[in-house]
């Protein structure tokens, strides 16, 4: 029973918990007991919060017995990247300067999940500061893909990635800066959206680039990042950048899943050279796929795409050395060199150094030469501008076609320490999903194949206008229910990093 | 390090040098929450006790802005005849200093809400309009107290204690365009224009602008240049002026400082001075290698501010009669000249006889009491006129019981004396003390003829024509009376009854 | 407050580019010409950056990082080659406004709250290293 409950879905979770075929407080411990066996090779978690998930498991089970009936989450286990505040459990962002902090308020998030009943296993492994697509800049050592141990998991949300594809958790929470949930959900061989910027609040997500970041869903259905999506989502008065509309019907969509007569691109910039030739080949295949199952697909040029990079590393960085300017050892984390003969700039400054890593450094100090005088309108200023001519270039696409479709991520999971000493190598990485960011669009990514060369997962990556996030889930259901046709069973079975 | 700055005299620099001026003034608005938390803003809490994750800075934490802050502001951006902008955002600007949460303070750089304004000013006879360049939105920093130094100074402090109470706190930062051709008259249009600047954010209602708790704080800036040169120099930019004084203050010395170098053939630095209240001096700031890179960005938590015009319109017309508008309109109906409107307002009477006149007294009877019998009264109580125990509705009525006969003025002051002495309204003390006037014709009239006939010399003067003389006659029954009959009409009595 | 044409015709900034309403104070770096945007940054520039950013980086770090971001920076400065005469910035991509909250006091965290997790406390304070001037 206990192998069975990891394996099930939150869908099929949630159902069996309804109908009480199965206790909030055994779903929990089957989670917990899966954590304890594959987690030391896995390194999923940074903090597992044992008592708490069964105090609330046994909190939703005490409810459903009295008749009450919870909705849908409740007792469902969620993995939550410790880049949220959570009472009661600490919150690092994968960084020593933060190492022990113990925030006195929930992120909105968090909240809508206890509110939800969603037990919050723990807090899961992620670059620092969110800040990497690998997990390797974590100040706790990196997470391993569970196809492949010895290979990332992407990042910057790849504990989160890493829990749920190892069956640690159903359902885990991430943040999409540049493509931190989709590449390493596409690595990971899940499911990983970015909602539409201001979708869901950043209250309580500690700031990487603020008009960049957003907070996602990860499962291994695009059901169940459909339903983990509708929980989280929706206004919040505590974020000004939060819109308030209705959240898109996702759920619905996901159940659709039929793309009979939707017009779908391919964009010709999210190609070509850099790219593995099994990943542009199982591209090529969902393509068609998508085609066979009636949607109408055409090529659509994005000209200013290439400079999408170019200009979100600039304008990450920029917004992330003011971000980040706050840990100065004055009111919380960590504080060096406070031996009575230093005054506070040296403690910031020694603090500031022994508390961040590479590349937190590395940004910061880009971030602050791009806003330096003299120097904002050729870079910061010229960026936000690129910035204006990709949401044009959507704007058109948008036009033409319903959704946009690229590989998630240029290459299958690479081996750990590969990129490592190679900042720019590392960057590519976000080649694809970097456009929607910079846009504020919502995007998806669905697993679509094992790359030939080394069996990993490669993943489909769907692209929505703003506020239109049924759409792409709609797009992502279909490939979806075809692409396990074609393999008979969900991809993620063929996970052999684990053993079983 | 002490330096002791050589001095030109200041009229002798006035005779070489034309200065231009400049002042930036922080307001802090009295709302309820703060600019961008729902923190309350009570002066004096106990430390710390007024934060939560928002002003703390803490990580994750998310500013939203409060509507009545940008209500304020243009409230007084329209006082100020600027123009309101129809979109504007705030930007973040970037340094570090423990009282700062974020390490970063939300503020507005080049798109403020209020642009281009001005404020008339009257100094003596003189006129200044004074240009408002911008008025701008920010939130407050907290507050440190440095430990173990000599004088709570950060020099020499051992480490420093820092409460974020005040962080957070909407400030609004009024900026003038550059003041010209004020001459010698240059340190009171600095200390003119605060105050005026001050009394109409008060009559605004959007501050209690205090300067002694820190919800007004003023900058000072001044620049010299040889007279007819059609130059600017250097400006230097002074703080830690806390008081109006200071401000005049502050700007006479920097004139002073600032003729020294240029006659000793030096160059000015631009330079953020530090204005010292114990000997009117001002010093350098910190010498930095480097000066100060802000990184301004528009802050990305934040969306635009663009006030709907008919919000605009709405708030224009709920604006109170700006207080120069009042001054002039009071001017005119009391029929006063400019110098006794002045005399008015250095004696800080004119609220209290304006209200006095509001509770029926002639403008020139409200006048005479204020300014003479009760200024008085406050100079020997060691208080303001305010600060009197007696109220304009009061003063009102004692002038009425003088029209009316029922006092004099002797009796007056007594009746205001047992007031201020807490015995009551000045019926009551009337009624208590039994000061009415004796005005009972028949104890007069004996009064008068006991008199007379104890004075037959000078009746006799009297008769003969010599009016003048009644005097002593006059006296002599006020004496009798107990100083309690009317002195004019005792005087007329006399002199029917000696004719 | 509903978002304006959201998604098909984003309100981008209309702001024009960038301008200093007041005259720059002296910096450290001479104003870059864009075209000749740095495609190197020298080790002093790196150390100049570190200490606007308080990070006392090591010698190592800084001979390390000086030739790393020099690369970087080279690959950033593409972005001028987009032509980008009269097109405005894009700082907020949702298009959203005037969003505001009532002036209506909330409950605070609380002294102890606030204070339990600082390093160093005094007086109900948060206690730091002497503060040497204006930052």
């Amino acid at each position: 029973m206990t192998t069975e409950l990891t394996r099930m879905t939150a869908a099929e979770l949630s159902a069996a918990l309804a109908s009480r075929d199965v206790s909030a407080t055994e779903v929990t411990r089957a989670h917990l007991d899966r954590i304890a066996a594959v987690d030391d090779r896995v390194h999923a978690f940074l903090h597992v919060a044992a008592d708490s998930a069964l105090a609330q498991a046994g909190d939703i089970d005490a409810r459903r017995q009295a008749g009450e009936r919870p909705g849908p989450l409740a007792g469902v286990p969620v993995a939550v990247k410790d880049v949220f505040t959570t009472v009661g459990m600490p919150t690092t962002c994968g960084s020593r300067i933060l190492e022990g902090w113990h925030p006195p308020y929930d992120a909105t998030i968090t909240r809508r999940l206890r509110q939800a009943g969603a037990v919050i296993l723990g807090k899961t492994n992620m670059d620092e500061f969110a800040m990497g697509s690998s997990t390797e800049n974590s100040a706790f050592g990196p997470s391993h893909n569970p196809w492949d141990l010895d290979r990332v998991p992407g990042g910057s949300s790849g504990g989160s990635a890493a829990a749920v594809a190892a069956f640690e958790a159903p359902l885990a929470i991430g943040t999409d800066t540049g493509g931190s949930i989709r590449q390493p959900a596409a690595v990971c061989g899940i499911v990983g959206t970015k909602p539409t910027y201001g979708g869901s609040s950043r209250y309580g997500v500690v700031a990487f680039a603020s008009s960049l970041d957003t907070p996602g869903p990860f499962g291994r259905t695009v059901l169940d990042a459909a339903l983990l999506h509708e929980a989280i989502s929706g206004h919040d008065p505590c974020d000004s950048t939060s819109i308030d509309a209705p959240v898109p019907p996702v759920v619905a969509a996901a159940r659709q899943a039929d793309v009979a007569g939707m017009r779908i691109g391919v964009v010709t910039e999210l190609s070509g050279e850099g790219y593995q030739p099994g990943v542009l080949s199982r591209f090529a295949e969902a393509v068609e796929l998508l085609e066979s199952l009636g949607a109408k697909v055409t090529e659509v040029s994005c000209p200013h795409f290439k400079y999408a990079l170019p200009a979100y590393y600039l304008i990450a960085p920029s917004e992330c050395s003011s971000n980040l300017a706050r840990f100065d050892a004055m009111r919380y984390g960590l504080r060096v060199g406070d031996d009575g003969t230093r005054d506070a700039e040296e403690v910031m400054a020694l603090t500031r150094e022994r508390g961040f890593g590479a590349e937190v450094k590395r940004r910061i100090i880009l971030g602050t030469y791009a806003l330096s005088s003299g120097y904002y309108d050729a870079y910061y200023g010229k960026a936000q501008q690129v910035r204006t001519l990709i949401i044009r270039d959507f704007d058109a696409a948008f036009g033409q076609v319903d959704v946009l479709v690229s590989p998630t991520t240029p290459t299958t999971a690479f081996p750990i320490g590969e990129r490592v000493d190679d900042p720019m190598a590392m960057y590519l990485a976000d080649l694809c999903t970097i456009p929607s960011d910079l846009a504020g669009n919502a995007a998806i990514s669905v697993p679509c194949a094992l790359a030939p060369e080394d069996g990993l997962p490669v993943g489909l990556h769907v692209m929505a206008p703003a506020l239109a996030d049924d759409r792409m889930y709609r797009v992502a259901a279909a490939a979806e229910a075809a692409f396990t046709a074609r393999w008979g069973q969900p991809l993620i079975a063929q996970a052999k990093g684990l053993g079983s | 390090m002490t330096v002791i700055d050589t001095l030109v005299p200041f009229d002798e620099a006035m005779l070489r040098y034309e200065p231009v001026i400049g002042l930036e003034t922080h307001v802090e608005l009295g709302t309820r929450t703060k600019m961008f938390c729902g923190c309350t803003t009570i002066f004096g809490a106990a430390p710390n006790t007024q934060v939560c994750p928002v002003c703390l800075g803490l990580p994750g934490s998310l500013p939203v802005v409060n509507r009545m802050a940008i209500e304020y502001t243009i409230r007084i951006g329209l006082a100020l005849n600027c123009s309101i902008a129809p979109w504007c955002r705030f930007a973040r600007k970037n340094y570090f200093y423990p009282d700062m949460p974020k390490n970063f303070q939300i503020s507005q750089y080049d798109e403020p809400l209020c642009t281009n304004g001005w404020l008339d000013v009257a100094v003596d006879d003189q006129r200044v309009r004074v240009g408002i360049e911008r008025v701008h939105l920010e939130e407050d920093t907290g507050k440190s107290l440095h430990v173990g130094g000599a004088t709570g100074r950060i020099h020499g402090a051992e480490y420093s204690l820092v409460d974020y109470n005040r962080a957070g706190i909407p400030l609004v930062e009024i900026v003038t365009k550059p003041i010209e051709g004020t001459g010698a008259a240059a340190p009171d249009v600095a200390r003119a224009y605060v105050t005026e600047l001050r009394d109409l954010v008060r009559a605004l209602g959007v501050s209690d602008v205090r300067m002694e708790e820190g919800s007004l704080r003023s900058d000072v800036n001044v620049s010299l240049a040889p007279r007819g040169s059609g130059r600017w120099g250097k400006r230097t930019e002074t703080k830690n002026v806390n008081s109006l004084r200071s401000v005049e203050r502050a700007v006479r010395f920097e004139i002073e400082r600032q003729a020294a170098v240029l006659d000793a053939g030096g160059r000015v630095i631009q330079e953020t001075r530090h204005f010292h209240e114990d000997s009117g001096t001002t010093t350098s700031g910190r010498s930095k290698e480097e000066a100060q890179d802000y990184r301004y960005f528009p802050e990305p938590d934040l969306v635009p501010v663009a006030p709907p015009a008919e919000w605009v319109e709405q708030i224009r017309a709920t604006l109170p009669e700006a207080p120069a508008a009042r001054r002039a309109r009071l001017q005119a109906e009391w029929g006063l000249s400019d110098l006794d409107m002045a005399a008015l307002r250095n004696a800080g009477a004119l609220d209290l006889v304006a209200e006095t006149v509001a509770a029926g007294a002639s403008p020139s009877d409200a006048r005479k009491w204020w300014l003479g019998e009760l200024s008085r009264h406050a100079h020997d109580r060691g208080t303001d006129l305010a600060g009197l125990a007696i109220t304009p509705a009061d003063v009102a009525r004692v002038a009425e019981l003088v029209a009316s006969g029922t006092l004099n003025d002797r009796l007056a002051r007594e009746v205001i004396d047992g007031v201020l002495d807490g015995e009551g309204t000045p019926d009551e003390v009337v009624a208590a003390r039994g000061l009415a006037v004796v005005s009972d014709a028949g104890a007069l009239a004996a009064a008068v003829d006991e008199a007379i006939a104890a004075h037959p010399d000078v009746a006799a003067r009297v008769r003969d024509g010599k009016v003048a003389a009644v005097g002593p006659l006059v006296g002599a029954v006020m004496r009798a009376t107990g100083g309690k009959a009317d002195a004019a009409r005792v005087r007329d009595l006399i002199l029917e009854r000696l004719s | 407050m509903p978002p304006k044409d959201y998604g098909n015709g984003l309100i981008a900034d209309s702001l024009p580019p960038h301008r200093s309403a007041f005259p720059p104070g002296p910096t450290a770096f001479p104003p870059a010409h864009p075209k000749m945007a740095c495609m190197s940054i020298t080790r002093d520039e790196v150390a100049h950056l570190a200490r606007l950013a308080r990070i006392a980086l090591s010698d190592a770090e800084l001979d390390h990082l000086a030739p790393q971001l020099g690369q970087i920076i080279a690959a950033v400065a593409q972005v001028q080659e987009v032509a980008a005469e009269g097109i405005p910035p894009t700082s907020h991509a949702t298009g959203l406004t005037n969003v505001y909250r009532d002036d209506v006091p909330i409950p605070c965290l609380g002294p102890d709250a606030a204070l339990d997790q600082a390093p160093a406390v005094e007086e109900q304070r948060f206690k730091v290293p002497r503060i040497l001037g204006e930052g």
